[in-house]
Parts: C-alpha cells; sequence; structure tokens
C-alpha cells in the first residue's frame, strides 16, 4: 500500500480543538478548510482557516453533526481527508463511512474499530473474552433479590446496586457488607421506580478509592502499535476531567508495563489505527480494569504530546495517509511531568453548572517551552450553552511534578479571564492542595474536598468572618423582635460576654460535605455587623427569617435561625453572590459533648426532617450493631438509621409514614447489660 | 451636659509606655483567668466527663439563655491562697440571663478538690449570695459538691459567716419572695445536703445526682447497713420516695432545661423588676482602648480622673457638681448604657472641702434615688497640723457617714490606689457597695508600703533612742524592706481578689460593660428600705 497524498483537511470541528489540527496541518504544508455555525462565524477557526463555510446553522444536529452537509462541503472544496477533532462526530462509525463512501480520508480508526469500541456492552464482552480486566459487575440480572444476592457474594464487597436508567446519586446504594444487599436492593427499587419510573438495577464492583489511568496508542496501517505512556485523568467533576497529568505518577512500572502490554494487545485484535486512548480504572492495589477505548484524538493530548515531544496529530495525517510510524516504542522517551487544567465558564459554587457571558478582557499566561495554552478566546467571545463550556486548556511541563505543578500554577495565575465565571481559581485550588501534591489523587478527590477548593479561592477567613456575622446579627435580631425597649441593655446584646476573656468564639460551619470549626475574634466579626441590612420577614417562635445584604462585598441572601431544642442557635445561610450561590449552616461551637452523645449514644435522635418510609423493628426487639432500623426520606433521599450497638429497641417513638423532625427522639437501644443492671436495682 | 474634652496625647512617648505596661498587665490576667477557667486537672475532667456529666462551664452554658452575658465574680477567688491550687475557689459564681431573667448563678466545680468546701469557697458562696438578696436576683445552685473540706473545718463551719449561713440565706431569700432552684448535678452529702432541701423547687440527675446527711461509708460506720449511694440518696429515691427533689432528669441538660423552665414559670414581682432604659444612648466619644496609655506603671504618678469619665460614661457627658470647689474629688451625674449615675472620682488626695463636697453630693443622689459610682485612687486624706487644727477628721466623717447610710445602690472601682481612710470615705468593701471592681494596677492597703516601714521605722527607732541604744543603718533598711515587701505582696490587685476583698478584677476596656451590665442588676431593688429612719433631714449644705 503506498500512502495518499493529503493537500488539504475539513476540520469538522470549532473552537480550540480546530484551531489546534490547523497548526499542525499548516506546518505540514496542508491547507485547513474551516467549517461553522452561524453562531460561529466570527470564531477564530474560521478566521485562521484557509477556506471557511457556513453551516447555516445554529443547532448542532443542523450543524457541526450534519454528516451529508460536512461531506458535501468537504467534496466541493476538494478535501483529500477529514479531522473530526473531539466530540462532535469523531467517534461517529457512520460518519467514518460516509468519508469512505466519498472517497475521502477519515482521519480516525476504521468504521467497525469505532462501532466495536463505542458500545459498551460489546467491548466489555470483547475485552473480557480476549483476558483483558473490565470491571466485575453484571447488567440484565434477573430482577430478585436471590439472584442479586448470588452476583454480590460472585463480585464481592464494597459494591453498588444501583438504577439501570440511574444517575445523580439516586437510586443508588453503595453495600459494604453482604448483609447489607437486602435493604440496598429494596431501597434502590423504591428510589429507582420514583426517580426514573423504570425499577431495573444492576450491580457493580465499588471502588474506594480509585484512579482514572489511562494509555495514549497510536497504530499504523502496517500492524504497528506503539503507546505514548500513561495519563492520571482523576481529578473529574460531574464526570469531566478537570485536571490531567502525564505520566500518571507513582504507578509502579510492572504495573504501567502491564498496562501498556493489554493496551497495545487490544489494539492489535482490533486491527486499529491511528490515534486512541483507552481507559482504565485502578484500584488501590494497582489492579487496572478496562472502561472503554476513545477512538480518537482527547482532549489531554498536549500532555503526552509534552513528555514524549511527539505531536499526535501529524501523527494522525501520516496514519491516515498509509504512512509506517516513523518510531519503534524503543524510540520513545519519556521526559519530565506536565500537567493540563481545562479552563471551563462554570459556576464552581454551583454545582459546577456551565456560566455564561460575553468575554470582555482577557489576557492569557506567556506561552514557552514549558507552558502551553490551546484556546480560541477572543474579546467580545460570547460564551453560551450552545456549545462545551471548555474554553481554554493550559497545559505546562517540569523536569519533576513539583515543577510541573508550580509552573501550572504561575500560568494560571497569570491567566486573567472576565466577563464570565471560570474555574480558573478552582483548577488552582485543586493542583496546590496538599493532597493532590502528595499525589494522593483519586476520582473522588475533588468531591472530597470540595469545599476547601471553593472556599480556598474566595478567602474562607473573609467568608467565615461573614457567615459568623450574620448568625450573630440574626441572633441579636431574634432577641430584639419583642424586646424593643431593652435593645440598649447590655445584657440584650447576645454577645456571650466573658469577663477576661479573649473573647474569641468557636463556631461550627457546615457546608456541603465539609464541617469546620473556627475560632474568631469578635473584633473581626463587628466590621461587618455595621455593613449588614436585615429585613425581618417573620418570626414564628423558635425560627426566624430574615433577608440581607452587605452592601460592600454585594452579598445577599436569607438566613433561617432555628433553636434547638437544648434552645441553642442554629442558623441556615444561602448566600449569592457575583461569584456563585451557596448554602452554609452555622452554630455556636460548643466544647462540651453534646446532648444526645451523652448517654453513650444510646438514645436516637431523627437526624433531620423527614417522613419514615421503612421501620424495621419493633418495641422491645433485639438489633445488632449495624443493623438498618429505620429509614428516612427527605428531599427524595433516603437516610437510614442503624443501629450503633447491639441491644434492645426501647420507646420506640415513630411509625411509618410519620412526617419527624430533626432531634426528635425515635427509639433508644438498651444494651444487655444496663437491662441486668436495672433488674438488680 | 457638658462633654469633657480629652486632654491627653496619643502621640507622646510616655502614652506609648503606659500602653505597653498596662497591655502586658491585661494579658498576664486574661491569661491566668484562662488557667482557672481549665478548672481542674485533666484528669479530673476526664473521670467527670465518662460519668457523662457536663464540665461547670458547660453547665452555665447551657442554663444560659443564648447570647447572654455572664457577668462572672471574682474568679480569682483562692488565687494562690493554699498549698493546693483550687481554681476559681472552686466554684463559679456569677449574674446572666436565664429564660430572660437575670438570675445568679452558684456552681460547684466538682473537678476541684471534689467541689468540697473551702474557707474562700464557703466566702465566696455567701458573697453570691449576698449579692443576689441585695439586687433581688433569683438563685440557681449547680450543687456537684462533696460538701465540707474536713481538713478546714475549724475554718468554715462555727462561725457565723460559715458554712451554715448559706441555708439561713436560702430560707431568708426565698422568704423575701427571690427564687431558689437547686440543682443536683452530683453529690450533696451532709450539710451540702440542705442546698437542694432548701430550696424552693429542686432538681436531680439520674445516675450522677446524690443527696444524703451521711454516705454510704458513715452509714456503715454508724450502724452497721450496707447501702449503694444510688439506694441511699438517688435521683429515683428522692423524686419517687423521700420527695426531696420535685423533677427528675436523665441527665445534665435536661436538668438544666427543667431548671430554666423553673425561672420561666416565677411571675413573682420581684422576679421581673429589672429595668431598661428605653432612650438610646450614644457611646463615649473617645475609644475605651486609651485608658491602657493614661493608667501610669506607678501609682506615685496621678492621672485625671476626667480622662477615665471620659471614657466610660455615655457620649463622654459629665454634668460636674462644684467643679471649682473640692477640686480633688470629682463629683457629677452622667449616664452608663442610659442608667443615670452619680459619680465620685478621686483626682488627688482628699481635703475637708473635697470630703464635704462628696457627702453633699451623696446626699443628693440619695434624694434623688440615682445609683453612685466610686472611682478610687486615693491615698488618703490630708495630713498635718493644718488640716488637723481645720478639723479634716470631722469632714471626713461626714463623708464616711454618707456613704454607709446612702440608700442608693453603689458601685466601687478602684482604678489605682486604695489607702487608709480614702478606702472608707469611697465606699470600699466594708460599706457596703453592691459590687466592688478592680484594674489589675489597683493596689488596696492601710497604707503605703513606704510610709508604713517608715513609721514602724521612726516607732522602732525612738524606743531604742530611750533605752540608749543605736540601730545600724543597713538593719533598718533591712527591717524597712521587709515591711515594704510585705505590703507590696499584701496590695497586690490579685492578693485582694484572691481573699474577696473585691468582687472581681477586671480589664480596664470592659469598665464601661461591666458597671452598665451592674446597674442593671441594682435596678432591680434601687431603694434598699434599710430602717427607715425617723429623723430624715433635708440635704445639708456642708
Amino acid at each position: 500500500m503506498t500512502a495518499k497524498t493529503i493537500n488539504k483537511i475539513l476540520i469538522a470541528n470549532r473552537s480550540e480543538i480546530a484551531l489546534r489540527i490547523m497548526k499542525t496541518a499548516h506546518a505540514m504544508n496542508i491547507q485547513c478548510v474551516a467549517i461553522y455555525s452561524n453562531n460561529d462565524s466570527n470564531s477564530l477557526h474560521v478566521k485562521e482557516a484557509d477556506e471557511a463555510y457556513p453551516l447555516n446553522s445554529d443547532l448542532a444536529a443542523e450543524s457541526y453533526l450534519n454528516i451529508n452537509k460536512i461531506i458535501d462541503i468537504a467534496r466541493t472544496s476538494g478535501c483529500d481527508a477529514i479531522h473530526p477533532g473531539y466530540g462532535f462526530l469523531a467517534e461517529n462509525a457512520s460518519f467514518a463511512k460516509a468519508c469512505e463512501e466519498a472517497n475521502i480520508i477519515f482521519i480516525g480508526p476504521s468504521p467497525s474499530a469505532i462501532e466495536l469500541m463505542g458500545d459498551k456492552a460489546r467491548s466489555k464482552a470483547f475485552a473480557k473474552e480476549k483476558q483483558i480486566p473490565v470491571i466485575p459487575g453484571e447488567e440484565h440480572l434477573e430482577q430478585n433479590i436471590g439472584t442479586f444476592k448470588k452476583v454480590a457474594e460472585e463480585i464481592g464487597v464494597p459494591l453498588l446496586i444501583k438504577a439501570s436508567a440511574g444517575g445523580g446519586g439516586k437510586g443508588m446504594k453503595l453495600v459494604r457488607d453482604l448483609k447489607e444487599v437486602e435493604s440496598a436492593f429494596n431501597s434502590a427499587k423504591r428510589e429507582a421506580l420514583s426517580s426514573f419510573g423504570d425499577d431495573t438495577l444492576l450491580i457493580e464492583k465499588y471502588f474506594n478509592v480509585a484512579r482514572h489511568v489511562e494509555v495514549q496508542v497510536l497504530a499504523d496501517q502496517h500492524g504497528n502499535v506503539v503507546h505514548l505512556f500513561d495519563r492520571d485523568c482523576s481529578l473529574q467533576r460531574r464526570h469531566q476531567k478537570v485536571i490531567e497529568e502525564a505520566p500518571a505518577y507513582g504507578i509502579s512500572e510492572k504495573t504501567r508495563q502491564a498496562m501498556f502490554d493489554s493496551a497495545i494487545k487490544l489494539c492489535k485484535l482490533i486491527n486499529y489505527k491511528g490515534a486512541g486512548t483507552l481507559e482504565f480504572l485502578m484500584d488501590e492495589k494497582e489492579n487496572f480494569y478496562l472502561m472503554e477505548m476513545n477512538t480518537r484524538l482527547q482532549v489531554e493530548h498536549a500532555v503526552s504530546e509534552q513528555i514524549t515531544g511527539i505531536d499526535l496529530v501529524r501523527e494522525q495525517i501520516l496514519i491516515a495517509a498509509g504512512h509506517k510510524l516513523s518510531f519503534t516504542q524503543k524510540d520513545i522517551k519519556q521526559t519530565g511531568h506536565s500537567i493540563e487544567a481545562r479552563i471551563y465558564a462554570e459556576q464552581c459554587r454551583n454545582d459546577f453548572l456551565p456560566a455564561s457571558g460575553v468575554i470582555t478582557l482577557f489576557k492569557l499566561a506567556t506561552e514557552d517551552e514549558m507552558t502551553r495554552i490551546d484556546h480560541a478566546l477572543q474579546a467580545n467571545l460570547e460564551v453560551g450553552s450552545l456549545y462545551d463550556p471548555m474554553i481554554a486548556k493550559v497545559a505546562c511541563w517540569g523536569e519533576t511534578r513539583e515543577l510541573a505543578i508550580n509552573n501550572l500554577s504561575s500560568a494560571l495565575k497569570h491567566t486573567q479571564i472576565l466577563g464570565v465565571e471560570t474555574n480558573r481559581e478552582f483548577v488552582d485550588a485543586c493542583i496546590q492542595h496538599e493532597s493532590f501534591k502528595n499525589n494522593e489523587v483519586s476520582t473522588r478527590f475533588i468531591s472530597s474536598h470540595l469545599a476547601e477548593l471553593i472556599l480556598n479561592n474566595f478567602d474562607k477567613q473573609t467568608l467565615f468572618e461573614i457567615i459568623a456575622s450574620l448568625f450573630e446579627k440574626a441572633k441579636q435580631q431574634y432577641l430584639w423582635m419583642d424586646q424593643e425597649n431593652r435593645k440598649h441593655s447590655p445584657w440584650y446584646q447576645s454577645d456571650d460576654f466573658r469577663v477576661n476573656d479573649f473573647q474569641d468564639k468557636g463556631y461550627r460551619i457546615s457546608c456541603e460535605n465539609s464541617d469546620e470549626i473556627s475560632t474568631l475574634s469578635p473584633i473581626n466579626t463587628q466590621n461587618y455587623l455595621s455593613q449588614i441590612d436585615f429585613t425581618v420577614i417573620r418570626k414564628e417562635g423558635n425560627q426566624f427569617f430574615a433577608s440581607w445584604t452587605l452592601k460592600a462585598d454585594s452579598l445577599y441572601g436569607i438566613i433561617q435561625l432555628n433553636f434547638t431544642k437544648n434552645k441553642r442557635a442554629i442558623a441556615e445561610l444561602e448566600l449569592s453572590s457575583s461569584f456563585g450561590d451557596f448554602s452554609f449552616t452555622i452554630q455556636n461551637h460548643e466544647t462540651g459533648k453534646r446532648f444526645n452523645e451523652q448517654k453513650g449514644d444510646s438514645r436516637y435522635f431523627a437526624p433531620l426532617n423527614g417522613r419514615v418510609i421503612a421501620v424495621n423493628i419493633s418495641e422491645g426487639s433485639s438489633v445488632e450493631q449495624g443493623q438498618e432500623i429505620a429509614v428516612i426520606e427527605a428531599m427524595k433521599m433516603e437516610h437510614p438509621i442503624k443501629a450503633k450497638s447491639s441491644g434492645n429497641i426501647k420507646d420506640l417513638n415513630i411509625e411509618i409514614n410519620q412526617q419527624i423532625t430533626a432531634d426528635q427522639f425515635i427509639f433508644e437501644i438498651v444494651s444487655g447489660n444496663e437491662q441486668m443492671d436495672k433488674a438488680d436495682a | 451636659m457638658a462633654v469633657i474634652e480629652s486632654r491627653i496625647s496619643t502621640k507622646n512617648e510616655s502614652f506609648t509606655k503606659r500602653r505597653e505596661f498596662n497591655s502586658a498587665l491585661i494579658k498576664d490576667l486574661k491569661e491566668r483567668v484562662k488557667k482557672i477557667k481549665e478548672g481542674g486537672s485533666p484528669s479530673a475532667k476526664e473521670k467527670h466527663q465518662k460519668r457523662h456529666k457536663l464540665l461547670v462551664r458547660d453547665r452555665i452554658r447551657h442554663l444560659l439563655d443564648e447570647g447572654s452575658p455572664f457577668l462572672e465574680l471574682s474568679q480569682l477567688a483562692g488565687f494562690e491562697m493554699y498549698e493546693e491550687d483550687i481554681p476559681a475557689g472552686g466554684i463559679v459564681c456569677g449574674i446572666g440571663k436565664v429564660s430572660e431573667q437575670l438570675c445568679m448563678i452558684v456552681a460547684n466545680d466538682a473537678c476541684v478538690k471534689g467541689g468540697t468546701y473551702f474557707p474562700i469557697t464557703v466566702k465566696k458562696h455567701l458573697r453570691a449570695q449576698t449579692i443576689a438578696e441585695e439586687n433581688y436576683l433569683p438563685c440557681i445552685y449547680l450543687v456537684d459538691s462533696g460538701g465540707g473540706h474536713l481538713p478546714s473545718q475549724d475554718e468554715i463551719f462555727a462561725d457565723r459567716n460559715h458554712f451554715g449561713h448559706i441555708f439561713f440565706n436560702e430560707a431568708r431569700m426565698s422568704a423575701k419572695g427571690i427564687s431558689q432552684i437547686a440543682v443536683v448535678m452530683g453529690s450533696c452529702t451532709a450539710g451540702g445536703a440542705y442546698i437542694p432541701a432548701m430550696a424552693d423547687e429542686s432538681i436531680i440527675v439520674e445516675g450522677t445526682g446524690t443527696i444524703f446527711l451521711g454516705g454510704p461509708p458513715l452509714v456503715k460506720a454508724a450502724t452497721g447497713e450496707e447501702v449503694t449511694a444510688d439506694e441511699l440518696g438517688g435521683a429515683r429515691v428522692h423524686s419517687e420516695i423521700s420527695g426531696v427533689c420535685d423533677y427528675f432528669a436523665n441527665d445534665d441538660v435536661e436538668a438544666l432545661m427543667l431548671a430554666r423552665e423553673s425561672i420561666k414559670n416565677n411571675y413573682s414581682e420581684k422576679n421581673l423588676n429589672t429595668y431598661y432604659p428605653e432612650e438610646c444612648y450614644k457611646e463615649p466619644r473617645y475609644p475605651i482602648e486609651e485608658l491602657y496609655g493614661i493608667i501610669p506603671e506607678q501609682l506615685t504618678q496621678s492621672f485625671p480622673a476626667r480622662e477615665v469619665i471620659a471614657r466610660v460614661v455615655d457620649d463622654s457627658e459629665l454634668h460636674e457638681f462644684k467643679a471649682e470647689f473640692g477640686k480633688t474629688l470629682i463629683c457629677g451625674f452622667a449616664k452608663i448604657h442610659g442608667y443615670p449615675v452619680g459619680i465620685l472620682a478621686n483626682d488627688g488626695i482628699l481635703f475637708s472641702e473635697s470630703a464635704v463636697k462628696g457627702a453633699h453630693f451623696i446626699q443628693l443622689c440619695n434624694k434623688r434615688g440615682i445609683p453612685l459610682l466610686f472611682l478610687q485612687n486615693i491615698s488618703g486624706f490630708m495630713v498635718g497640723k493644718k488640716y488637723e487644727n481645720e478639723g479634716i477628721a470631722k469632714h471626713g466623717a461626714k463623708l464616711v457617714n454618707a456613704v454607709a447610710c446612702a440608700r442608693v445602690p453603689k458601685i466601687t472601682l478602684l482604678m489605682g490606689g486604695s489607702f487608709g481612710a480614702g478606702n472608707y470615705g469611697m465606699c470600699g468593701r466594708g460599706y457596703d457597695p453592691r459590687f466592688l471592681f478592680a484594674w489589675p494596677n489597683a493596689r488596696v492597703s492601710i497604707m503605703g508600703g513606704q510610709q508604713a516601714a517608715n513609721v514602724l521605722a521612726q516607732v522602732k527607732k525612738d524606743g531604742m533612742a530611750i533605752k540608749g541604744e543605736q540601730w545600724p543603718e543597713p538593719e533598718e533598711s533591712a527591717f524597712k524592706k521587709n515591711i515594704t515587701d510585705q505590703f507590696d505582696k499584701q496590695s497586690h490587685s490579685y492578693y485582694a481578689s484572691a481573699r474577696l476583698w473585691d468582687d472581681g478584677v477586671i480589664d480596664p476596656c470592659d469598665t464601661r460593660k461591666v458597671i452598665a451590665l451592674s446597674l442593671a442588676i441594682c435596678s432591680r431593688n434601687p431603694d434598699e428600705q434599710v430602717q427607715k429612719s425617723s429623723d430624715e433631714f433635708a440635704v445639708f449644705r456642708m
């Protein structure tokens, strides 16, 4: 087979990846044809292309996904090849087939390889058959408890029982003990039905701590397959990668080699050609399981390029033209370390939902040998909900991982994008986090460190001071509501005055999953007190509702003050600002033990407001430690209440369908010993 | 009213030096108090908490209303008094808001020597009761005590102001309609048993609260009967069988919530009559922190009392009485947090004119029902032939007379020296001020150490001279030094406060706050009805 000549490429994509492909193509003296949706007519990829053709629509299906239109343009503009980039039609077998039929080179693998790897069930079965490890689990199970118990025993704990139609954690139950299979099965069924209208469940191995590790491969049409080492892409939110690095750090050479061998073996088995990525899940013991293969150029390809010096797009084009790889595996050297941060237009404090706006000003770090920025930014660029919110990628190389982190952090600090909210500070906080520096990365890195990562970039101290001030102000306002004439009295300042105290106060502030104890000096909180405008909405018994604004910081929100049955104040705060919305709970931190912890935890109290949906025991029945006693449903989520010790149920105070309030006493577990004591007395 | 114009410079070296000196003094005080607040030893506290008992200060926190101030009394009680360390004298006393009512809280610290009563513990308990009685404050006793400290029995048991007076006070206050609530959160043994027994209402905690006249060991010794503490006097026994207690609580917090309920359910006039001024007030025009730069390092250096008043009273306003007469005693009307107050402040040594001016002013305030605030910085009355001949003793007596007989609430603050008869004329402890506080720089003694040394040396020297003996200079110096050392030690504010000669050493920056809190407390009983004399007179012009 002789190599064909490629003189002109149509780039079936937009934004930074279109520009990236053009850069290499132009360097290879290949002309580039751009296509664009109505919305993209002023985009950089249009300006940089040699020719550009409109797709005459704003709808993705009618523009970047419209196979016929794109093939037509390629044909009429005289292109030899089409590069699909990533996303859109990059892994669409019909598109690859349509190119073939139109006699245009598709820069990517064959339609059959795309098809096989695109079908998760098929590719998993295929890999399993060829002894490539895949994640243990079973779909299409008979939906009865017996089957699930059997499969659970095979797979072993921990495992997940989850809704086939699932998402967002609903209808998903973690089982850490085989004894829990039944209750998890029942409760997942209930949640799946109420959330998705379909109670089909599947079972899957669960990994406590897992890394996302992937292998970059290149395969030519002559049976040569090489790998370009691995990447770690564990830092993800909303199932999308945020930070990627190459190589995957801290994995033994033995495991890496086994993983590379698996990757190459699979590519050879399916006659793969072009660039591809095999994604693995790796547990703490370095067991790796194939998740899927991406048959295209990855967003994060830059980090592999930085450590190998190989231009992946150039190799893609050469392979597509039919050239043999110009190097063998042993020619490929890994040098230093590279990390990439994806800059998204998004609201980090609002569950990373996309942000929109017009970019008014941007300033990027200087690109050099170590710093690479892929983007399609320009002034007045409108960032909307139409396309992926990723607007730039900053990749930095260093001799060591530590240096790469430093370089990236510095580049991020020198990158400023105004007009739309971005995750720039958030990604910087990620790579600066101690755990990241110590390479304690896992797919749950972001969710478990969320509060620290988010607060870090808005001066946590300031935020806590504001929250504490609001709390103090709310308490004071509450106190004054019916005591107008006493508000001047020093006894009614609600300031916890203590003689000769340093007066620092402890607060327990909870946000998302984090619970922090912070000690603040009233000198700091008092500064804010005078700046807060309070509007009391209502006071009902032990509850107090108010809205507030803090002008200097253009913050506003609402606060709800509640009193526990022990008369302690606890406030829920919602805070809105130009940088996002978030909610907090705050109360004074007391040194003493909490009431319900006092008597050895034997008395149980409702953890939150909700409805009782299951009571699995009756008065007097004996229970074992860890046994599920009851289930409370709140906010469509189920909260099981488990026995913290073995014993007998006493004073059962709940029944099914009962509405209960937080802190309400629900039952007590009396241990055998205690009963003996009572009998003696 | 005229606004006091501050004349000090905050820029000069003396201000800076004084500020540094006093900041260090306050830091020392706060650090000592921090240590005191830690209470007993870590092992004692751990043992205490293992029994699901709250530490004493956590108990108080649960008892108080959310955000309530706690005007704690005599934190330094017992400080360096005994061989053992008795933080806060083993008992925490103070005034706080419980169910919206101001209450006196008296709480044993069981982690300090098992909460046993040392002599200073008894004194502190009695002082708290006195304050409660004078100001109609309902009392809440958080009892957790092993009773009297037996080795000190001769100092705690038999005398008038010993242990027995606690129950006497309980009975007399209850008779006057001042609520007495006891919460039994630990042992109440022997005499201690009468604290809940004498209370209007008593609450007991299951598992930890016990009340009995004789504990199991004593019972065994006396009658041979073997019995557990719980059977003898536990929560069940006293709630179900004996009726010594009225409320049964499962744990500390529940007991404290019950105490809050008891206070809430007392509607007697005496319980509710705190006066709260409705008018808005203005903060002083000068920052109170500047007091650090005003208070001198040495008591021999004087400082202008007006500068203190300007930083304590509302809007720095003082309506000065007889401003041009007897200038060494400043008298005037002012307000603190809206509470009217008549101020007497030393601004030099007391002369006859200043003394009679003070007596005149006190009569005036007494007629008008205005509480008095004494700001003491006094080395004494003037001495010498001229002054004795003009009768300074009888003029001073007028001031002492007025101070003693004034029926309005009196509050005293030692802001510097408090020596000799000056202490009496300016309402020292012997004149029953409702509250007496001191700054850490304050010194109190019969006279200055130097003067005392000189006087005693002179007497001795004269005695030796009669016998025709010589007193070598080095011996005389050593003799004098001995005296001054003793006086320095004993006049120290910590020494005084340890012995409860005052109700606490406070940070000068808290002066306005502490006095305002005290004035609110005093307003509960604005006009003490001491035996109304039949011979009332008009205000004498002195």
